[in-house]
This record gives C-alpha cells, sequence and structure tokens, in this order.
C-alpha cells in the first residue's frame, strides 16, 4: 500500500507543478503545445527517475557537507544524456525545447526530490517516487498546453480544431497566456479543494530545495528556484 | 566590434526578450522576492553581479577549453558547477572583505546557484555564437531586464496584496495574473528598438 | 579535523570523474548519430531548395564573403546553393540560398535564427516570399518597416550569396 502511495502521491496530492509550485519556469515556457509538453515531461521525467535512483544509491556515500553540489553533478550529468539522445534522435523536440532542455538542471522539482526524498529513502520507493512526480508534472503541462494550444492556436496535438482554429486568440500562445492560463488553473485548484490543496499559497521555504542553503532567511521572504 | 550593435543587444535583453516577463527565466525569484522593493533590488542586483562573473568565466572556458578539445557535451556541467562556485566564492569573499555588502547581498546568493536565469544567459550566450564582449554585454542586459521586472512587479505587488481578490484567487493566482498584465505592457517594446536603431 | 576535509571532497571528485566518463561514452553513441543526421538535414535542406537538381558537390573556393561558410554546386548543373550565418536581431541566423546558373534566386530558406516571434520572423516570412525571381540587383526587394535589423541582415546575406555565386562561376570558367 505504502509502494502505491509513492507512486500516486506526485501524480494529485502532491503534484509538483499545481500543489508544490515547483518548476515553474518549464511549466509557463514549453506549455505552447501538447507535443512539446508531452517531450519535456518525459525527459524530465527521465532525469527525476534516474537522479532519482542514483542519489538513493550513494545515499551512504555522500557527505553530507557537499551533498548539493554532488547532487547538481548527477543530476546535470543525467540532463546532458538526455539532451544527447533527443538531439540524435528526435530533433524537432530538440529544437522545440530549445533552451529548455539543458535548464532541466535548475529544474527545482529534481533537485528537491533529492533532497527531500531520494537521500533519506530506499531505491525502489525513490524510483516510485520519481515516476510519480514526474507523471504529475507531465500532466500538468499537458493541461497547461492543451488550454494554450486549443485557444491560442486552435490545434490539439497539432491537429485541426473546427471553427477554433480559424478564431485563435494568439496571445494564449505568448508569454501572458501562460501566466494566466496557470494562474487561473491554480484558482482552479483552490476552488475544488476548498483552499485546503495548495501548499504554497505564498513562495515559502517548505518545499523549497534551497531551504538548506537559505537557512539565514527568515521564511516568506525570499523564494526558491 | 560596432557599438551600434551593443546597443541593440543591451536593450532587446533588458526591454524586448525580457528573461522573466518573455522569456520564462528566473520566475521563482520574481514570485518569490518581489514582495518588498528593498528584496526585490537585493536579489536583482545579486542576480546582475553572478550573471556578469559567469558569464565572463563559462564563456572563456566554452571557446577555449572545450569547444578545441571536442567537448561540447559537457557545457551543462561544467557552467552548473562553475556558477554553484563562483556563488560560493563571492559569497565568502565579500563576508570576508566587504562585509556591508555582504549584509545586504547575503542572503540572495544560496538562491542563485539553482537560479534558471543565471545558467540560462551563459548558455544563450554560447547558442547565440556571441563574441566575448557581446556575451557580456547580453548579460547585463538580461540582468538589467530581471531588475526591471522586480522592481516593477514589487510596485504592483504592493498593490495586490492590498486588494481583495476572490478567495481562490487569493495569494499566488492573482500574482500570476498581474504578472501577465505586466508581460502583455512588455509587449509594447515589440519593435521599438529595432526602429529607433535599425 | 584534516579528514573533515578530505572526504568530501574526494567523493566530489569522483563523482564529477564518472559523470564525465559515462558522458564521454554516451557521447561516442550520439555524437556520430548527431552528426549524421546534421548532414543528412543539410542534405534535405539543399534539395528543397533545387529539388531538380541530382546531387551537390561542395566547392573550395578563395575570396567569399565572410558571411559564406559553405557553397555547393549541383551536379547536374541547375544551379548553386550556398549556405551562410549572419547576425540577426536576437543572435546568428543561418540560411541557404539558391541561385541558378543565369543570376536569378530560386529560393531562399532559414535554417536556424533567433528573432523576435511575430515581427523578425514575419519580416523573414516575407523576405523570403518575395525575393524568389529576383537578380543580384534586388530590385523591389525592401527592409521590412519595424523589422530593419532582421531584414537588412537578411539582404546583406543574400547580397553576399550573389558574390560567392559570382566567384563560384569565375572559378568554374
Amino acid at each position: 500500500m505504502k509502494k502505491l502511495a509513492n507512486l500516486t502521491r506526485g501524480i494529485l496530492k502532491e503534484n509538483p507543478v499545481l500543489v508544490l509550485v515547483l518548476g515553474t519556469c518549464p511549466t509557463l515556457a514549453v506549455s505552447t503545445q501538447a507535443t512539446n509538453a508531452i517531450g519535456m515531461g518525459l525527459a524530465a521525467t527521465a532525469v527525476l527517475v534516474c537522479s532519482n535512483i542514483a542519489i538513493s544509491l550513494l545515499r551512504n556515500v555522500i557527505p553530507d557537507k557537499v551533498r548539493i553540489p554532488c547532487y547538481i553533478v548527477v543530476i546535470a550529468g543525467f540532463v546532458t544524456v538526455v539532451q544527447m539522445v533527443v538531439e540524435a534522435y528526435a530533433y524537432s523536440l530538440y529544437q522545440a525545447l530549445g533552451i529548455y532542455l539543458p535548464l532541466i538542471v535548475v529544474n527545482c522539482i529534481i533537485l528537491g526530490r533529492a533532497e527531500m526524498f531520494a537521500n533519506k529513502n530506499g531505491v525502489g520507493d525513490s524510483a516510485l517516487d520519481g515516476i510519480g512526480m514526474g507523471v504529475g508534472f507531465t500532466l500538468a503541462l499537458l493541461a497547461m498546453a492543451t488550454i494554450r494550444e486549443i485557444f491560442g492556436n486552435g490545434t490539439w496535438f497539432g491537429m485541426a480544431i473546427p471553427a477554433l482554429s480559424e478564431n485563435t486568440i494568439s496571445i494564449m500562445t505568448m508569454a501572458p497566456g501562460g501566466f494566466v492560463v496557470f494562474g487561473l488553473l491554480i484558482a482552479l485548484v483552490n476552488k475544488l479543494t476548498k483552499g485546503k490543496a495548495i501548499k504554497k499559497t505564498e513562495f515559502g521555504c517548505e518545499g523549497c530545495p534551497s531551504a538548506a542553503a537559505c537557512g539565514k532567511l527568515k521564511c516568506g521572504e525570499a523564494g526558491d528556484n | 566590434m560596432d557599438f551600434r550593435a551593443l546597443v541593440i543587444i543591451l536593450m532587446s535583453a533588458v526591454l524586448v526578450n525580457n528573461y522573466v516577463l518573455r522569456q520564462f527565466l528566473g520566475i521563482c525569484p520574481f514570485l518569490g522576492v518581489s514582495k518588498e522593493l528593498k528584496n526585490a533590488t537585493g536579489m536583482s542586483v545579486a542576480v546582475i553581479f553572478v550573471m556578469l562573473l559567469a558569464t565572463a568565466v563559462t564563456w572563456p572556458i566554452q571557446a577555449y577549453l572545450l569547444n578545441p578539445n571536442g567537448m561540447g557535451y559537457l557545457q551543462t556541467i561544467v557552467f552548473i558547477l562553475v556558477i554553484a562556485a563562483l556563488v560560493q566564492l563571492v559569497e565568502i569573499t565579500l563576508k570576508k572583505y566587504i562585509p556591508a555588502l555582504y549584509t545586504a547581498l547575503g542572503v540572495y546568493l544560496p538562491l542563485i546557484t539553482t537560479n534558471c536565469a543565471v545558467l540560462g544567459v551563459t548558455i544563450a550566450n554560447i547558442n547565440k555564437g556571441y563574441t566575448f564582449i557581446e556575451a557580456l554585454v547580453n548579460a547585463l542586459g538580461s540582468g538589467l531586464g530581471f531588475m526591471l521586472a522586480m522592481v516593477i512587479f514589487s510596485g504592483v505587488r504592493s498593490h495586490t496584496e492590498a486588494s481583495d481578490p476572490p478567495p481562490s484567487f487569493k495569494g499566488l493566482p492573482i500574482t500570476l495574473i498581474s504578472a501577465a498584465i505586466l508581460s502583455l505592457a512588455f509587449f509594447g517594446f515589440n519593435g521599438v528598438i529595432e526602429n529607433l536603431f535599425g | 579535523m584534516k579528514k573533515d576535509f578530505v572526504l568530501p571532497i574526494l567523493v566530489l571528485t569522483v563523482i564529477c570523474l564518472v559523470i564525465t566518463a559515462a558522458l564521454a561514452i554516451t557521447d561516442s553513441f550520439t555524437g556520430p548519430v548527431i552528426a549524421e543526421a546534421a548532414a543528412r538535414r543539410a542534405e534535405e535542406a539543399r534539395n528543397a531548395i533545387i529539388p531538380e537538381a541530382e546531387g551537390f558537390e561542395e566547392l573550395t573556393l578563395d575570396g567569399l564573403p565572410a558571411a559564406v561558410t559553405e557553397v555547393y554546386r549541383a551536379t547536374n548543373g541547375v544551379g548553386y546553393v550556398i549556405a551562410l550565418t549572419t547576425a540577426g536581431y536576437g543572435g546568428d541566423m543561418k540560411l541557404l540560398c539558391g541561385i541558378d546558373p543565369d543570376g536569378f534566386l530560386i529560393a531562399c530558406r532559414t535554417l536556424e535564427q533567433s528573432e523576435t516571434k511575430g515581427i523578425g520572423t514575419k519580416a523573414i516570412d516575407t523576405l523570403e516570399r518575395v525575393l524568389p525571381g529576383s537578380d543580384a540587383a534586388l530590385e523591389g526587394v525592401d527592409a521590412v518597416s519595424g523589422a530593419t535589423i532582421t531584414s537588412r541582415a537578411y539582404i546583406n546575406a543574400v547580397k553576399d550569396a550573389y558574390s560567392a555565386f559570382e566567384i563560384a562561376k569565375e572559378a568554374a570558367k
């Protein structure tokens, strides 16, 4: 039962994007098309699962003092592998994701799970946690991208949608559309759960992977990334 | 190297291709540290400083160390390590030699290591094929653009914090929607630079 | 005390080395695939510019303008394809220009660009519609207003393509 909880937690109850509000940069940036959202989601999931497994395996080897640099190196390694594989076998995705592909390194979902879960739990649980969180991230991205692509471009996964494709609201695919849709989605989660779900109504320290590094800061004074 | 090209790079990084409002880099500090003007400026100054420093170090590494040896694939890992080390170094140096500056910026420095705007600007400088000087100017412009967005947004935040939105929109949602309006306002700069300096 | 320092640094160094080695191994697998795919894309892009060409041979020429990176000649003599890299508004722009043996432009295509979406990119679309058929004088081809930097960079690149074409023709004699 606990194993199942490790897997499903990331998908709904602790959805990294809509509930924990982590990884906002890629969420806003690549959610203009459903295909890009899936690509980004899969790339990040692959990195997340691999880094969770590696860090869980190494959790007794890595000294506490240098754990954050070690995590960063491990994550950057997996990101580079994903980068090379995507460039070799899915070049159009490589172009669509552009600079956001290497920036998976600083996606705080990944560092956050390393710090909060993988360095305390076994390999199996960490892998399940990685899959769950990755799927949650992908689904949230897909939800954003679906709304933005359908209204902004009149298509879904590139397929034209009758009526909407002649009346597109192109601002939805641009930067302001990203902010609006994300705001509305979080408001919707708030509404559905009567304000209980969102762990962070403000950007505070809980769930922040840099929290350990910024112990000097009072909570709520500074955000995470 | 003509001066006009540098002005164009600088101005377009600040206004047109604003990192926060257009390219979604550095959203977390933008939403998290923008509540008060004092924190917003402190964070921005620290970001500008680290962006310039990181570019000054990573550009030569890519051009003279990685590329000639066919190790371009180490870019991501080297850059993030350099940034992390630089931030540590700056923190220690400031603490020891300029305590006044450390009290002002010190708290923001650890947050910058994983700030995607800093890693983003160093990678973008390489991807866009900028020369060393152009890269530095682009880093400065991106940092200034970050600061501009932070400072303006802290002003907007002071109003949204005092307002009374529907309960579901309290907190993050209303902040995001005001960010959308600010981002929309920056669309007004489209084409301005090209027409001024073109 | 000393051990407190040595161990963490040692572990970090070992992890760095292991990861670097792993990346080098991955690169040895994906590197050739990436290079091959890039070569295939370049070939396809050249064919898209001059579909009548049976194949292309790369020419080695002296005195080419700085923006010109490669010059190709269609093996059946239906034209030349010139690859250029020029500084646009948002960074480097890479484009291909096809010119027929009589000096008329067949087509131009951008391969990579980071111009402002909706402004610079629109100017590129406009130019790519207007340019085909024009000769070296580029009559009636003007900078698109609102995106003068992008369009001037593009037009200058096309002019460089003509110079490369002249050099290539001269060399063939």
